[in-house]
């Protein structure tokens, strides 16, 4: 931990909150900052290897904003930390997930893992909302479904990936082993059955399309891995959710205005898919994050 | 900003105004208010923050929490002037009589009085030294209106040539019709402004395009033969007047995307991220908004689970929108949608006629089956109910009133002492818009999601508070993995 005096605060301040304008006005975290700034402060910062200089300025390490502590407490430099820290986790995000497009085209173990991933987070973040009617006729009292539903959720993401891949789960782990990641340890529930069954999960699986539940699959993967790091400012995860979408738009060649109708549509074929009373509410279960 | 504009703004079914029961995300679009419109006009993250987090304050009121109600004030203490005026009940001799007589008598109860003097100061002196002699000629039986309500679910808008039509209610400070004035009042502004204060012409602007859209039939038989597109919108400011002009393209299309907006933060989940990238200013550099309190608080780091708790409220936020919009909205769309006989039938009207009105109670005689209804109703709603005195659902002066006693078919109700103008019909909503005391759930709803925005932010910095700190703890346990267990005291506890 580097440890800011009083007098250069001001300097700190100056140079962070240029970061997080950038920043907010849309330039790219590692492409923000720059300022033209000189003087013993920046020099006391650079020596300290907090800051780095160019020909395009000087700005401050957004590696390094996590290490510094202030001697004397300033709300505004440290509301400032808090945002910049935020920033840097997403940058460390972006990166990873740049890692890992990169090699899905070597590893299909790799796709299918991540897209087991992106929908167990998807489904167990859903409440499960049902008609009560079914899961009475199911033998599950209703707190009961609100308990074992979002157990059922990796077993319900592995019935829905193996419609496209031929996954082991023990595989797919070690598919994400150089990632730094794993498939979390997920209480499980002997009512799966049960909870298909009230689903309607062997037809509703049908009725998913691969692209569209890709895109769902990578969209809440990204929430997967913001929640993983504890990003919490709106401009940090709004970054995250972006870099996502541009992602989708190379690997479909479709825009995300389009990506997003076609996932709404998917998810309308499944709702009117019910006859009379809608007793699955679909939109809750099956949907974008945010 | 840039929204497409919607084709169409689906208002609810006629089966969905009768009798659908609410369930899910509504078949129908919100009813907005004129601040609502004004927030997503100014910026989508505040009209995110308005539908979805319940915050009390709008972009264009103060950014500070401060001297809060003085805007009220300020509005109450202009009305209650000009109406005394108006009915001959005060002369206005001097500035002094303006202030002392009339001023410290009619805010005495209003707390703290440090505000209470400065209201006086900054805002009511200028505007009563400015508007002196306009007030010493205002003449007996000034046809003024104060307050208005005004609604319509199809305000027309142009868009490209092509009318698009949308719901919209709002709140009118002061119709002057001797003067042809339409008129808008705010605290904000300064001696030297060239300009009315942000987004506060386009406030009036929208305030007297629902007037303007309310068809005459609809109209109260008062007004009925006036016409609105004559009349001049002015904002006053308590330093200067501004003029403002109803041509304007750029508020028409100013408006679609609000509503655009609207729509989108209502349904749509990809809109979560959209509204921070059109936002309007940056934590840096921030433009003067109601709302800067709620977009940049700080976030300590404990609890550490807070980016799920976040992660589980945003599911939640929207249907609490979507249950005020069946609550609430649909209740708006029901008071202009259905005729005045059938919101009888079903229920959410009584039409009583006035029998004699003084000293802030009103009597009113309503048809025997109503007033066992509305007797009945007094029993969840603390007596209390919104009554509208003159006008309608499109044009009118609502109210709270209380019941006070019942005599047959006669309910006497207390109203708030207020000069204002009477009709002969009196309606009586069992529903109500005006305090949470009287409030259906909508409210309860509004609060919920702010009081769980709230929680979005607390917690502490200090890792060993943290530890102590009961809240910090649940919420780790909630929506982390520390395991939900009681700790400290004995171990054979």
């Amino acid at each position: 931990m580097v440890l800011i005096q009083k007098n250069h605060a001001v300097v700190v301040r100056k140079l962070l909150e240029h970061l997080v304008d950038d920043f907010a006005r849309g330039t790219h975290p590692l492409e923000a900052g720059w300022i033209n700034s000189n003087g013993p402060e920046v020099d006391y910062l650079f020596e300290l290897g907090l800051a780095e200089k160019d020909q395009r300025g000087t700005r401050f390490r957004l590696d390094k904003v996590k290490d510094i502590k202030l001697t004397k407490w300033d709300e505004s430099v440290d509301e400032l930390i808090t945002v910049c820290s935020d920033i840097a986790k997403a940058v460390k995000v972006e990166q990873l997930i740049a890692k890992i497009v990169d090699n899905f085209s070597d590893s299909t173990e790799l796709q299918a893992t991540i897209f087991l991933l992106g929908w167990w987070r998807m489904l167990e973040t859903s409440e499960f909302p049902v008609y009560v009617d079914e899961v009475l006729q199911a033998t599950l009292s209703p707190d009961k479904w609100y308990i074992e539903a979002p157990k059922a959720s990796l077993e319900l993401a592995l019935s829905v990936t193996k419609k496209w891949w031929n996954i082991d789960i023990e595989k797919a782990a070690d598919s994400l082993s150089p990632f730094h990641l794993t498939i979390p340890k997920v209480q499980r529930t002997d009512e799966v059955e049960k909870i298909k069954i009230v689903l309607r999960w062997k037809k509703a699986t049908e009725l998913f399309f691969k692209k569209e539940s890709e895109a769902l699959a990578f969209l809440w993967f990204g929430d997967f891995l913001s929640v993983l790091e504890g990003i919490c400012s709106e401009e940090a995860l709004a970054f995250i959710q972006t870099s996502i979408w541009g992602y989708l738009e190379k690997s479909t060649g479709d825009f995300k205005l389009e990506i997003a109708e076609q996932i709404e549509k998917m998810i309308d074929s499944l709702s009117s898919q019910q006859l009379g009373l809608p007793t699955i509410s679909w939109t809750e279960i099956i949907r974008l994050p945010w | 900003m840039s929204r497409t504009p919607l084709k169409r703004w689906a208002r609810p079914r006629r089966d969905d105004l009768e009798e659908t029961y609410p369930s899910g995300r509504p078949p129908f679009y919100p009813f907005p208010t004129v601040s609502n419109v004004v927030n997503a006009a100014f910026c989508p993250v505040a009209i995110y923050h308005d539908l979805l987090h319940g915050t009390y304050q709008d972009a264009t009121s103060s950014p500070t929490w401060k001297m809060k109600g003085v805007g009220n004030l300020f509005h109450q203490y202009i009305a209650s002037l000009k109406s005394s005026i108006a009915t001959g009940k005060q002369d206005l001799t001097g500035i002094d009589r303006a202030r002392q007589d009339f001023f410290y008598s009619f805010s005495r109860n209003y707390k703290p009085e440090r505000d209470r003097d400065s209201c006086w100061n900054y805002y009511l002196e200028p505007w009563v030294y400015r508007k002196f002699e306009e007030l010493r000629e205002l003449r007996r039986e000034a046809n003024l209106l104060f307050e208005i309500t005004i609604s319509n679910a199809y305000v027309d808008f142009v868009s490209r040539g092509k009318k698009l039509t949308y719901p919209l209610l709002g709140i009118c400070d002061e119709i002057d019709i001797d003067n042809k004035k339409i008129i808008d009042r705010t605290i904000k502004g300064k001696y030297n402004d060239d300009h009315p204060p942000l987004m506060k012409d386009y406030q009036l602007w929208l305030i007297w395009k629902i007037i303007n859209s309310i068809p005459r039939s609809k109209l109260p038989d008062e007004v009925k033969n006036i016409d609105f597109d004559e009349f001049n919108l002015v904002v006053e400011t308590p330093h200067k007047d501004f003029n403002i002009d109803k041509e304007n393209s750029t508020f028409e299309e100013l408006t679609h995307e609000a509503y655009a907006w609207i729509h989108d933060v209502a349904f749509e989940r990809k809109s979560g991220y959209d509204v921070f990238q059109h936002k309007r200013c940056t934590r840096v550099n921030k433009v003067e908004c109601g709302l800067q309190t709620y977009c940049f608080r700080r976030k300590p780091t404990f609890p550490e689970s807070r980016s799920e708790m976040r992660r589980v409220f945003k599911d939640i936020y929207r249907p609490l929108f979507w249950d005020q919009m069946w609550n609430w909205h649909l209740f708006k769309y029901q008071l202009v949608m259905i005729a005045p006989s059938k919101l009888e039938s079903l229920g959410l009207l009584s039409k009583g006629k006035k029998i004699s009105s003084s000293n802030a109670k009103i009597e009113i005689e309503v048809p025997e089956v109503q007033a066992d209804q509305l007797q009945a109703y007094s029993e969840v709603s603390l007596r209390r109910y919104t009554i509208i005195p003159f006008g309608n659902f499109f044009f009118g002066k609502r109210m709270g009133a209380t019941l006070v006693e019942r005599k047959g078919n006669k309910l006497v109700m207390e109203i708030p002492k207020k000069e204002f103008r009477m009709s002969e019909i009196i309606l009586i909503l069992p529903k109500s818009d005006v305090t949470i005391i009287e409030s259906p759930p909508w409210y309860l709803s509004r609060n919920l999601q702010r009081s769980m925005f709230s929680l979005e932010f607390i917690g502490t910095k200090d890792p060993d508070k943290a530890r102590k700190d009961s809240i910090v703890q649940i919420l780790e346990s909630l929506f982390g993995p520390k395991p939900l267990r009681r700790e400290g005291g004995s171990s054979d506890q």
